[in-house]
C-alpha cells in the first residue's frame, strides 16, 4: 500500500468519518520508514487491550520464493545479550529488513537449514560456558548432527569478561562452528567486554549496513510485526542513565563470629516508577573507596589533581580513579597497558607465561600488581591504561509485592587482608562500608526472564539458595506470600554455621510456621566433622525431589557457579537416575526437557 | 501442735507446672520432634519447661539478643545441663569426660562448679545435647530432675573418705537421690536411644 492508496480508502465500518479525519491527519507527512513505525505501534496497543486481535497488516507483497530471511538470536544469561540483540532487531526493522528475534531456548537447531541470514548474540558466563538458553544450539551445532549451511550468511556478536580465561568463548565457538558448516561471515566477530556499549553499537551498524545489498527494498518479505514500543519505554533508568536512590539501610545478618561479612541491603526507589519482578538484578554504581584511590596515586607518586580526560570528558586523576574506572577486579589488558607504560621487565616477564599470569592475576587486585611491579608513568598513562567501571549486578532480595518502592540486596562484603594490606570489594565495599545512611547511589533495574516464578500460582517450586543465593528466593517467597500462590514451597540453604550464617533465619521461621513455605532443608558445612552442602541434603532427600519434579515443581538454582551449580545438576542428574529408574543419558535428556520448558532456571555467579 | 492436716493443703488452681506434668507422656512431651527441627536452636511450647526435668534450663545470650534480632536471626539458643551429683562426688575418670565434652562441644569451654554440689555445662547447642547426656552416661552419671520443681541435687558433708560416718552419709546421699528420680524412662528413651541409666547405685 502506497500512501496515495491509504487516503483514498473509505472509512469503512471499522472507524467513523470522525476517526478517519484525526488519523490521516495525524499521518499526514510521515514518510516511510515513520509509517511502517506507526502501524506497528497500533497493532502493538491492540495487542495490549487484548482480545482478538487481527493479524498484523502485511504491507508488501506475498514473499518471493527465495527471498532472503533474518533471525536474529540471542543466548542470554543476564539480560544483556538479549537487549543488544533486541536493540538490532529494532534497528533491522527500522531499515525494512523484517527481522525475527528469538530466544535461542525457543529456536529449533534443524530451523537453521533455511535461514539465509542469522545473527547471533552470546554471552559467555563461569568457565567459558554457554548460557542457559544456547546450550541446546551450541551443543547442536558442535556435534555430528551440524548441518552444512552452504548458503546461510552470518553475524556474531559475543559478550565476555576478559578477567576469564575463556573469554568470549561461547561467541567464538559460534563463529568457527558456522563457519565450519560453510556458512558466511557477513562481518567480523565482535567480542565484547563489560564496557561494550560503544563496540556493540559500532558492530551493530556494521552488520545493518553489510544486510543492505540482500535485503534491498522488493525482494522483502516485511511482514510488520507488532512492535511493542510502548512496553520497551517502561523501564525509564538504564545502566546508561541510572536512577540516584538512597540507602536505607545496610545491615549485617551474619552474627558476630561469622567467618563471612554478610549484608541485607535496602534501598529506595521513592518516586523512581521504577518496577522489578521477581529474578530480576539490581545494577549498582559504586564508587572506588578512598584509600584505595590513594593508594594508587601515591604507590605510583602521581597527583591526584593531575588533569585527565576519560572518553571525552576531562577531570581530575583522583576524580577519575574513584568514579569513572575499574581499580578492583583484576584485567589483563591493564597488565599489558601498564607494563608498555612503565617498561617493567618483571612484568614483561611474567606476561610472557600466560598460565602463570592467570593464577597471579586470580589472587591479586589491580594495586597489587602496582605494587609489586613500581614503575613511572603519567596520570593519563595510568587513566588509559584502566578499563571503564562497570556496575555490578545484585539479584534482587525483595518483592514489590510486598516492599512497594524499595528494593532489597543480599550482599557477601568481600573484605580480606592480603599482601600485607586490607583488600574490599569495589562494589560490596561500597555499599556495605562507605555507603552512609541516605547517601546516594545510582542504580538500574536488569530484566531477568530466565529466571522467573511458575507463571501458574499453583505450581510447587524447589529453590536451591546456598550462601547470598538466598537473595532472589526472599523475593520469590515475599510475591508467592502476597499473591496467595497455592503452590508448594521447597528451600535449599546452606552456609558455614548455623548459629551464624542462617540469612534470613527468623523470616524463614516465620513462613515456615505460617505454611507458606513446605520444606526448608538445611546444609551447614561445618557444624560436623565432615563438610555437608546443598547437593548432600539434594540427594538425601532424593525421592522426595524427584516425586516434586513429576509434579511438575519447577527448579531453580542460585549461587556460585563455579563449584555449587555444577555439583547441584550432577545432583540432580544422579536422583532422575536413580527414582526415575533412567540410564544416565535418560537422566540428562530429562534435565534439558526441564531446562527447555523453563522448569529448570538458574541464576549463577 | 493440732493434728489438722488442713494447713498443708493449698486452695485454689494448680501451677502450670502440674498441668504441663499430667499432659507430658512421663516427661516425654513433644522433645524429640523439637531434636529433629534444624531450623531453630530452642525447643518449643511446653518442651521449653519439660527439658527441665531432664536437667537443662533453655538459654541464650541476652548480651547479644538485640543484636541479633537486627541481624534476623534468633537469639543465640542453647542450653545449660547440671548434673546429678549426690554429695558432690566424681571420680578422675568422670571428672576427664566431662573436662573434654567441656572444651570440645560447649560454646565456651568450661566447667562451672555450684554452691549445689555438682557442675553445669553452659552453653550446649541442640545438636550436641544428646551427645551431652551419652557423654556423662558413658561414666556413669545423669542430669534427671536437677531442675524444675524437684529436689535436684542431694546434697551432704562430702569426703566419704574421711571417715565411716561420712561414707555412710554419702550412701544415704545417692540413696535419697535415686528414691526421688520420676518414675519414667523417658530420659533413656529420649538422650539415650533406650539404653538403661546407669544408676550410681547399681553399678
Amino acid at each position: 500500500m502506497s500512501q496515495q492508496s491509504n487516503q483514498n480508502v473509505a472509512p469503512g465500518a471499522i472507524v467513523n468519518e470522525q476517526q478517519w479525519n484525526a488519523i490521516t491527519q495525524a499521518i499526514a507527512g510521515l514518510n516511510r520508514d515513520q509509517l511502517t513505525w506507526v502501524s506497528g505501534y497500533a497493532a502493538g496497543l491492540a495487542a495490549a487491550q487484548g482480545g482478538a486481535v487481527a493479524p498484523a497488516v502485511q504491507t508488501a507483497a506475498p514473499a518471493a520464493v527465495d527471498a532472503p530471511t533474518l533471525t536474529v538470536l540471542y543466548g542470554s544469561q543476564t539480560g544483556n545479550a538479549k537487549a543488544l540483540a533486541q536493540q538490532f532487531d529494532a534497528q533491522a526493522k527500522e531499515a525494512g529488513y523484517g527481522s525475527k528475534l528469538v530466544s535461542m531456548a525457543d529456536y529449533k537447531p534443524r530451523q537453521l537449514k533455511s535461514e539465509t541470514h542469522v545473527v547471533i548474540f552470546a554471552s559467555t558466563h563461569g568457565e567459558g560456558d554457554a548460557p542457559d538458553d544456547a546450550i541446546e544450539l551450541h551443543e547442536f551445532l558442535g556435534g555430528k548432527k551440524a548441518p552444512k549451511l552452504p548458503s546461510t550468511k552470518y553475524a556474531v556478536l559475543s559478550l565476555g569478561d576478559s578477567s576469564y580465561e575463556f573469554f568470549c568463548q561461547t561467541g567464538k565457538d559460534f563463529d568457527e562452528r558456522l563457519a565450519k558448516a560453510g556458512a558466511t561471515a557477513l562481518v567480523e566477530r565482535a567480542d565484547c567486554d563489560v564496557d561494550y556499549e560503544a563496540q556493540a553499537q559500532a558492530w551493530t551498524a556494521s552488520v545493518i549496513a553489510a544486510l543492505k545489498e540482500d535485503f534491498s527494498v522488493g525482494t522483502v518479505s516485511a511482514t510488520v510485526a507488532a512492535l511493542a514500543p510502548v512496553v520497551e519505554a517502561s523501564q525509564q533508568y538504564t545502566k546508561k542513565s541510572p536512577f540516584t536512590a538512597t540507602l536505607i539501610e545496610s545491615q549485617k545478618i551474619t552474627g558476630r563470629d561469622s567467618v563471612k561479612d554478610i549484608r541485607h541491603i535496602e534501598i529506595s526507589l521513592e518516586d523512581s516508577g521504577i518496577t522489578y519482578k521477581p529474578g530480576d538484578a539490581l545494577g549498582v554504581w559504586f564508587k572506588n573507596a578512598e584509600g584505595l584511590v590513594n593508594s594508587f596515586v601515591e604507590v605510583l607518586a602521581l597527583d591526584g589533581n593531575a588533569e585527565v580526560t576519560v572518553a571525552g570528558e576531562s577531570l581530575t586523576l583522583a576524580a577519575a580513579l574513584t568514579s569513572k574506572l575499574e581499580l578492583t577486579l583484576s584485567y589483563p589488558t591493564f597488565v599489558k597497558a601498564y607494563q608498555e607504560a612503565t617498561g617493567s621487565e618483571s612484568l614483561a616477564a611474567l606476561i610472557e607465561d600466560k598460565a602463570a599470569l592467570r593464577t597471579y592475576m586470580s589472587e591479586r587486585q589491580l594495586i597489587d600488581i602496582v605494587k609489586d611491579h613500581p614503575g613511572t608513568l603519567t596520570a593519563q598513562q595510568l587513566v588509559d591504561a584502566l578499563r571503564p567501571l562497570t556496575p555490578r549486578l545484585y539479584s534482587i532480595a525483595s518483592s514489590q509485592a510486598d516492599v512497594e518502592e524499595e528494593v532489597h540486596l543480599t550482599v557477601a562484603h568481600v573484605d580480606y587482608e592480603a599482601f600485607g594490606a586490607r583488600h574490599q570489594g569495589g562494589a560490596s565495599g561500597f555499599l556495605c562500608e562507605y555507603l552512609e545512611e541516605n547517601g546516594e547511589v545510582e542504580v538500574f533495574v536488569e530484566n531477568n526472564d530466565n529466571f522467573r516464578l511458575p507463571e501458574d500460582p499453583n505450581t510447587p517450586i524447589i529453590m536451591v539458595g546456598p550462601g547470598t543465593g538466598i537473595a532472589p528466593f526472599r523475593s520469590f517467597i515475599q510475591e508467592r506470600d502476597v499473591q496467595g500462590a497455592e503452590g508448594k514451597n521447597w528451600l535449599f540453604f546452606g552456609n558455614p554455621n548455623f548459629t551464624q550464617d542462617f540469612l534470613y533465619q527468623v523470616e524463614w521461621q516465620g513462613y515456615v510456621k505460617d505454611g507458606l513455605v513446605d520444606k526448608l532443608t538445611l546444609a551447614f558445612s561445618r557444624d560436623q566433622e565432615e563438610k555437608i552442602y546443598v547437593q548432600h541434603r539434594l540427594l538425601e532427600h532424593g525421592e522426595e525431589v524427584f516425586a516434586w519434579l513429576e509434579q511438575g515443581a519447577h527448579f531453580y538454582v542460585c549461587g556460585d557457579a563455579t563449584h555449587m551449580a555444577k555439583d547441584v545438576e550432577n545432583a540432580l542428574i544422579t536422583i532422575v537416575q536413580k527414582y526415575g529408574n533412567k540410564s544416565e543419558a535418560d537422566a540428562r535428556a530429562y534435565i534439558v526437557a526441564l531446562r527447555k520448558a523453563k522448569r529448570y532456571q538458574k541464576d549463577v555467579y | 501442735m493440732s493434728n489438722d492436716q488442713s494447713q498443708f493443703i493449698v486452695e485454689g488452681k494448680l501451677a502450670d507446672n502440674e498441668r504441663l506434668k499430667r499432659e507430658s507422656r512421663n516427661l516425654r512431651g513433644t522433645i524429640e520432634q523439637d531434636l529433629k527441627d534444624d531450623i531453630t536452636g530452642g525447643f518449643t511450647a511446653d518442651n521449653f519447661q519439660l527439658i527441665r526435668f531432664h536437667g537443662m534450663y533453655q538459654q541464650d545470650d541476652r548480651d547479644i539478643r538485640a543484636e541479633r534480632a537486627k541481624q534476623k536471626l534468633e537469639p543465640l539458643q542453647n542450653v545449660m545441663l547440671r548434673a546429678r551429683l549426690p554429695g558432690g562426688v566424681i571420680l578422675p575418670h568422670q571428672w576427664l569426660a566431662i573436662d573434654k565434652f567441656a572444651d570440645e562441644q560447649t560454646m565456651y569451654g568450661s566447667i562451672r562448679l555450684t554452691t549445689r554440689q555438682t557442675f553445669q555445662f553452659h552453653g550446649v547447642l541442640k545438636p550436641k545435647i544428646k551427645l551431652m547426656h551419652q557423654t556423662l552416661n558413658a561414666v556413669g552419671m545423669d542430669s534427671i530432675a536437677t531442675a524444675g520443681d524437684v529436689n535436684r541435687n542431694v546434697l551432704c558433708t562430702s569426703n566419704p573418705v574421711e571417715s565411716a560416718l561420712h561414707l555412710e552419709a554419702y550412701e544415704w546421699a545417692k540413696k535419697i537421690s535415686e528414691h526421688l528420680l520420676p518414675k519414667t524412662n523417658a530420659y533413656a528413651e529420649i538422650w539415650l536411644d533406650g539404653e538403661k541409666v546407669k544408676l550410681l547405685s547399681r553399678r
